[in-house]
């Protein structure tokens, strides 16, 4: 007992023999003035961009970051609260860029955009930090897209399909489903060696709760971040959480891993920055926004990649999130995002309402990487599905005008029906990508053609159950390689057709 | 164009080094004057903030604050003041206070540095280094 106590008193010897006091020149400044988040600070004159200032209040520190280096002040947004800052605090200079703690320990957590966890669960102690704003991999580190990421979503696999290190912007007006997608995308990743990071900003703290609530009823939180900057937390908190999230992907793509990572949304942190740019002084542009606002975002999105074997193969899979006003495609930050990524989904109001869900506008949405991000039976299927799917509500729209068709535009019609009936997909029942080639098969080969409209739905339930109890190598062996000749398409078709012997249409 | 505190304060400092003490109350008269005829007689309280880092800046000399617990003798204070002119390049004079929280030690004041040689901050980074 008496070996313990003299251990732990050595320990505590040690810790203090170890300690130096230094006397470390510090460069300080003033504040000059304070309001709205942004303080104005005299002195600093060796302050860097984005460094992290500390206001020494009455009530402990505050902290802020250098955004404006002026000549003889400095622009700083506070991160935290700003009220207890008055007019002739001294702030510290601390010689750091900002920076948040990585590591898997911020995994399963819910946690600000400083790193600081929010969800009660304890603090978070990591050692290692990364810069919150960082250039992106440049071209000789980097590869093409060419692996899939699954988001489980039927109509995105097959007619959008995103690649693992593509950017694929989902765009629509406010209560679409685009966190729905987002949220069903990250579910899927569960045993697929996916780390995850939901970046909520500007969002209602409720709907934060009841993501984390599904996240972590389904088991997602195993390998999920939320970094949560809410509607009720200051601009510049707002501001630094995309490039705080896509910090802690990157301590995973330097280990070699693919990271996903949703930004829901950055029309709000557009917004943010905007409110910082004006109360900073900064010249405003189109639609009051600052001139560098396609900075603010190609900076971030470029930040997602796929790295070469060279470089550890590790990737970051952007989903930024952009929420549009009546439809309005062509605002100042819909279109600069729509340049930046790999492609969008745009979700449509009039889709949605017709019971259309996932609302996903086939004519309008694009993967720009496409193909080469999908297995080869999805291709092989799915092929022509966008095609098809979009000449359909085209002669759906003529053909409300006359009924003299033809047998072909009538067979078109018929098969687009189906086909926007299998596109239809519950919240949070994200399938396999096995299973949807199978689907598809199904309709593409004709082994819908017989079945009533009304009753798809039930026909693909009851044969993804089937070729479950059958527990077929064929199948299991799609979900695999994902390959397709002759023989797994004629393995197929009997499965199908055994199916059909078993009902009745 | 709108003429800021500083830009004030440094075409005042200006005018004051170049010419002799003897000038200073024609140089001064002539200020007021111009800062009436601007309509910033107001902002004159600010400019005289302004004023002493700036006439320091251009002439070459620096004040230090010197904060301590207890009053420094001649010894110590020359050789602070020797120290910093040495390390500012510029004429140094050191205005001292008393401040009993610094326990020991002193904690100098200079343009925008803070030079921190006391106790008590010694302490705090003391428990800064515990509580890691």
């Amino acid at each position: 007992m008496s070996k313990t106590k003299d251990f732990i008193v050595e320990q505590l010897k040690s810790k203090l023999s170890g300690f130096e006091q230094t006397a470390k020149d510090q460069v300080v400044g003033k504040v000059l003035k304070v309001a709205d988040g942004i303080a104005l600070v005299s002195g600093l004159s060796t302050a860097m961009m984005s460094e992290i200032l500390e206001f020494e209040c009455a009530s402990g520190v505050v902290r802020g970051v250098a955004l404006n280096l002026e000549e003889n002040q400095v622009g700083v947004i506070i991160l935290g609260d700003y009220t207890a800052i008055k007019e002739g605090v001294i702030v510290k200079a601390t010689g750091r860029i900002l920076e948040v703690p990585v590591g898997e320990q911020m995994i399963g957590r819910v946690v600000s955009p400083l790193g600081e966890a929010v969800d009660g669960k304890g603090a978070i102690r990591s050692h290692k930090f990364y810069p919150v704003e960082k250039i992106a991999p440049g071209v000789i580190s980097r590869q093409s897209v060419d692996q899939p990421l699954q988001t489980g979503i039927k109509a995105i696999d097959s007619m959008v399909p995103i690649g693992r290190g593509q950017r694929e912007l989902i765009i629509g007006d406010r209560q679409i489903g685009k966190t729905a997608i987002a949220i069903d995308t990250i579910i899927n990743q569960k045993g697929q060696g996916v780390k995850c990071i939901y970046v909520a900003i500007g969002q209602k703290e409720s709907k934060v709760a009841n993501i984390v609530a599904k996240l972590e009823a389904t088991g997602a939180m195993e390998y999920t971040t939320i970094v949560l900057a809410g509607a009720s937390h200051p601009a510049s908190l707002l501001y630094i959480a995309p490039y705080a999230g896509c910090a802690m992907a990157e301590y995973f793509l330097d280990k070699g891993e693919d990271v996903l990572i949703v930004y829901d949304d950055l029309s709000k942190h557009a917004n943010s920055y905007r409110e910082i740019s004006l109360l900073l002084r900064r010249p405003p542009g189109r639609e009051a926004y600052p001139g560098d606002v396609f900075y603010l975002h190609s900076r971030l999105l470029e930040r997602s990649c796929k790295l070469n074997a060279e470089h550890g193969g590790g990737s970051i899979t952007a989903l930024p999130i952009i929420e549009t006003q009546a439809g309005d495609v062509s605002a100042y930050i819909p279109t600069n995002v729509i340049s930046i990524t790999d492609g969008q989904i745009y979700l449509e109001p009039d889709m949605f309402y017709q019971g259309n869900r996932p609302a996903i506008n086939a004519g309008l949405s694009v993967s720009r990487v496409g193909s080469s991000a999908q297995i080869k039976a999805m291709k092989k299927v799915a092929g022509k599905l966008r095609i098809e799917a979009a000449q359909y509500r085209e002669l759906a729209a003529f053909a409300q005008f006359g009924s003299d068709l033809d047998e072909d535009t009538k067979k078109k019609l018929e098969r687009g029906k189906r086909l926007f009936e299998v596109f239809k997909q519950g919240q949070f029942s994200p399938m396999s990508v096995a299973e949807q080639v199978l689907v598809f098969y199904a309709l593409t080969a004709g082994y819908m053609d017989d079945v009533e409209v009304e009753k798809i739905s039930e026909f693909e339930a009851g044969l993804k159950s089937f070729v479950a109890d059958k527990n077929d190598q064929v199948v299991k062996d799609l979900a695999t390689n994902g390959k397709w000749d002759e023989v797994i398409e004629k393995a197929l078709g009997e499965l199908i057709s055994d199916y059909k012997k078993t009902i009745s249409l | 164009m709108k003429i800021s505190n500083e830009q004030y304060a440094r075409s005042l400092a200006e005018s004051c080094l170049e010419n002799s003490e003897a000038e200073w109350p024609k140089i001064i008269n002539r200020f007021y004057s111009l800062l009436s005829t601007n309509g910033d007689s107001n902002r004159l309280a600010l400019i005289i903030k302004e004023f002493p880092s700036v006439y320091d800046n251009l002439s070459g000399e620096l004040t230090a604050e010197v904060k301590s617990a207890r009053k420094l003798d001649k010894n110590t204070l020359e050789r602070l003041t020797n120290w910093l002119s040495a390390k500012t390049n510029l004429k140094v004079t050191c205005q001292t206070s008393l401040d009993e929280t610094v326990i020991g030690g002193a904690i100098v004041n200079y343009s925008d540095h803070i030079l921190d040689l006391s106790l008590s901050g010694g302490l705090k980074q003391l428990t800064k280094t515990l509580a890691e």
